[in-house]
């Protein structure tokens, strides 16, 4: 039964940052909860990767483990987190521009801005 | 597998822009704008002599292949197992490579004379756009794709805001940044439940494990990334990121994102269902084949009759572009290797003159300063010849011979079932041609012959003409036009055109359809080493009458904006659709939960 909590919670966090992005109307609060989204998509790959009773993948060590997590599973988790941290900075240095240029973060403004 | 001196070329061709646009950033105090100019053209014209190397080697219907660090697939328990990431280039691999390397050297000859200043941040980002898009289209693996789909993806966002001035440029690139990033983790969720199942990345693997198990799992993993495919398509409903971003990006970055990222995305979605969805079970595959049918209907209508109300240019071409591929999306969806073939000519030389088109967006911006046609048509002394370039391009998008749109529709509508749904796409695909061609034609029509009516209906007022793209084309002074500025466009539209009539050109387009379908082929060569050489059938040129009727019939649409004057009975629901074009990013946000959270249910109810 408890197998499937960790997935239950991805699906949590991952319906609670989509709310947020939808519901946020300032862009900073958007940005964060993308990056909520983000922590979703980590936290699958983890637990797709879990095997129970398993070592970490540390295969150089003595004596070799049986039985490990999948590494290759790890591996895409930190591909992911740096590019997510890569498309989080671009995101901000996007809204301190947008905040320069406009003195405003709000996607409200925006759209009047466009409309005039 | 080929020989080792071919399959060294796919790396080579991801790693030498990177390489260039390294040294271009390290030592760019160093570097005058010429030397960073010429190390890009160079830097292009090596990768396009790479693209056409393959390109010639693939033809004859031998693939190269590429295991990265010589991980090659070993012997496992029953079958090979394949821990490496390959590169991998088959027919229509090598022909979208050679298409890109095209339209990047007709953009970037372009942008050389183009940009007065420019920073060296332009020629870097352009470089990595280059590598990450080869990369794309090389790659073999789904982790490979989606990471060099992630990456093209920033490249992109990072061009389009390149102009920090413009406060549009940023809002376009901002939402297109928010909606790419949501898109991309959605699928990457799919990602990691197709490798929850198959427990492999790579793409022949993955194909070999799940066939025929008709996993509901892997189906709903599959549908994420289909959706991610399906955003950078500008597929409805994850189109509303082109209209702001393409309007407000500098030109050469508009001419590469609505051109050659949409048909890399196209020959992807083609490339998934031949290989993963088609042999996971019929059931699946049917349904995704009407997901994509319904899909692509959907678009084909909203870009056409959105196309034909907007004033900018640029807007225009945007949604006119969301239209085209609506026709790439129906032809995958039908199935077969007819439609395929039609698709992918469709969707390649949909690439050359829309990236044409844009080009000569950014010659109108260089002469008059402006991109709205109302602007246009008050100036002084309208450029004729700049008309009649686009009114050429509006027949290419209309499907008028001998450009390969013309060839790539009648291909299609040739594959296209009886009945009454063969009735409802040819009135689709005639639709879409007539109201995007029609569109630029009227374009043309009003803002440089002054004849005919401008678009209204929810059509935005025109600001001071002065303001609308002041930050591009600080170039040389309009009185003198450098020959590359025109030579660029007028070169991609010639290659549209002398496409349908290379030797074999349609018979190689039906040969690579087929490749693409073949998934057994594709196991049997990146897994177990064995080469299936595959006939080029022989094909004529299609038919070229139903194709004139249709491109004709694109005049209607100046027609209409002359003769009906009075107000149109779906006046109301235009302008709702020009309102909800012009929203809130929440509202495109929600749009785009709204299309993955359909295109997955559907496939999960059908499964």
């Amino acid at each position: 039964m408890m197998a499937w909590l960790p997935f239950a919670i991805v699906g949590w966090i991952a319906a609670v940052a989509l709310y947020g992005i939808v519901a946020s109307r300032n862009l900073v609060n958007m940005v964060a909860c993308l990056t909520v989204l983000q922590s979703a998509t980590y936290l699958l790959f983890a637990s797709i990767g879990y095997v129970r009773d398993a070592a970490p993948p540390i295969l150089y060590a003595q004596p070799p483990p049986e039985r490990t997590v999948d590494p290759l599973v790890q591996a895409l988790c930190l591909t992911d987190i740096v590019v997510g941290a890569g498309v989080t900075a671009m995101l901000l240095a996007m809204v301190l521009q947008i905040h320069r240029r406009t003195d405003t973060i709000s996607t409200r403004a925006l759209r009047e801005r466009r409309r005039r | 597998m080929s020989l080792p001196p071919f399959a060294v070329l796919l790396p080579v061709a991801i790693a030498f822009p990177l390489l260039v646009a390294a040294l271009l950033v390290s030592f760019a105090a160093l570097m005058s704008r010429t030397v960073r100019d010429v190390a890009l053209l160079g830097t292009t014209l090596v990768e396009v002599a790479i693209a056409f190397a393959l390109f010639s080697r693939t033809l004859g219907g031998l693939p190269v292949g590429y295991w990265i660090g010589g991980f090659a697939p070993v012997m496992g328990a029953r079958s090979p197992v394949a821990p490496g990431i390959a590169l991998y280039a088959d027919p229509p691999a090598a022909a979208v490579v050679a298409m890109l390397s095209a339209i990047f050297l007709a953009v970037i000859f372009y942008a050389w004379r183009y940009f007065r200043v420019v920073e060296e941040y332009f020629h870097v980002m352009l470089l990595v756009l280059l590598a990450t898009m080869t990369a794309l289209v090389l790659a073999a693996d789904i982790f490979t794709m989606f990471v060099t789909f992630e990456l093209m993806s920033v490249i992109a966002y990072a061009l389009t805001a390149f102009r920090v001035e413009d406060d549009d440029a940023l809002t376009g690139a901002f939402q297109f940044a928010m909606l790419g990033s949501i898109a991309s983790l959605l699928m990457m969720m799919g990602i990691a439940f197709v490798y929850a199942t198959v427990g492999s990345l790579n793409l022949a693997q993955i194909s070999r494990s799940l066939g025929d198990t008709g996993s509901p799992l892997a189906a709903a993993g599959l549908a994420m990334v289909v959706c991610g495919l399906l955003f950078k398509l500008t597929a409805v409903p994850f189109h509303f990121w082109i209209v702001d971003a393409d309007t407000a990006a500098p030109t050469p970055v508009a001419a590469l994102s609505s051109g050659a990222m949409t048909a890399v995305a196209a020959f992807w979605i083609a490339r998934l269902t031949g290989t993963v969805i088609g042999p996971l079970s019929p059931e699946i595959g049917a349904t995704f084949g009407h997901i994509l049918l319904a899909t692509g209907i959907v678009t084909v209508w909203l870009g056409g009759i959105l196309a034909v109300f907007q004033t900018n240019l640029k807007r225009l071409l945007a949604f006119s572009t969301i239209s085209h591929m609506g026709i790439a999306l129906i032809g995958i969806g039908i199935g077969g290797t007819a439609a395929l073939a039609g698709a992918g000519l469709y969707a390649v030389t949909q690439a050359l003159v829309k990236a044409a088109l844009f080009l000569l967006t950014g010659l109108v911006v260089h002469r008059h300063g402006m991109m709205d046609i109302r602007a246009i048509r008050r100036d002084l002394d309208p450029k004729h010849w700049l008309g009649c370039a686009f009114i050429v391009g509006g027949f290419a998008l209309a499907g008028a011979p001998p450009f390969g749109l013309w060839a790539g529709k009648a291909i299609l509508e040739e594959a296209l079932p009886h009945g009454i749904l063969g009735t409802a796409l040819f009135v689709t695909l005639a639709g879409g041609a007539i109201l995007t061609g029609g569109a630029v034609i009227h374009a043309a029509l009003v803002a440089f012959f002054r004849i005919g009516r401008p678009p209204s209906y929810g059509a935005p007022p025109l600001k001071d003409a002065s303001d609308l793209s002041e930050f591009e084309a600080d170039g040389a002074s309009p009185a003198h036009t450098p020959m590359t500025l025109v030579a660029a466009p007028l070169g991609l539209l010639l290659l549209a055109a002398a496409v349908p009539f290379l030797p074999g050109a349609i018979g190689h387009a039906f040969q690579m359809a087929s490749v693409m379908l073949d998934a057994a082929a594709y196991r049997a060569t990146l897994l177990d080493g064995q080469v299936t050489l595959r006939a080029v059938p022989p094909a004529t040129l299609p038919g070229i009458t139903v194709s004139l009727v249709i491109a004709a019939a694109a005049l209607l649409v100046p027609l209409g904006w002359t003769v009906l004057r009075h107000e149109l009975p779906g006046a109301r629901l235009l302008r709702m659709l020009q309102a909800g074009h012009a929203a809130m990013l929440n509202d495109y946000i929600l749009w785009l939960l709204v299309g993955f959270t359909a295109l997955i249910g559907w496939v999960l109810i059908a499964v």
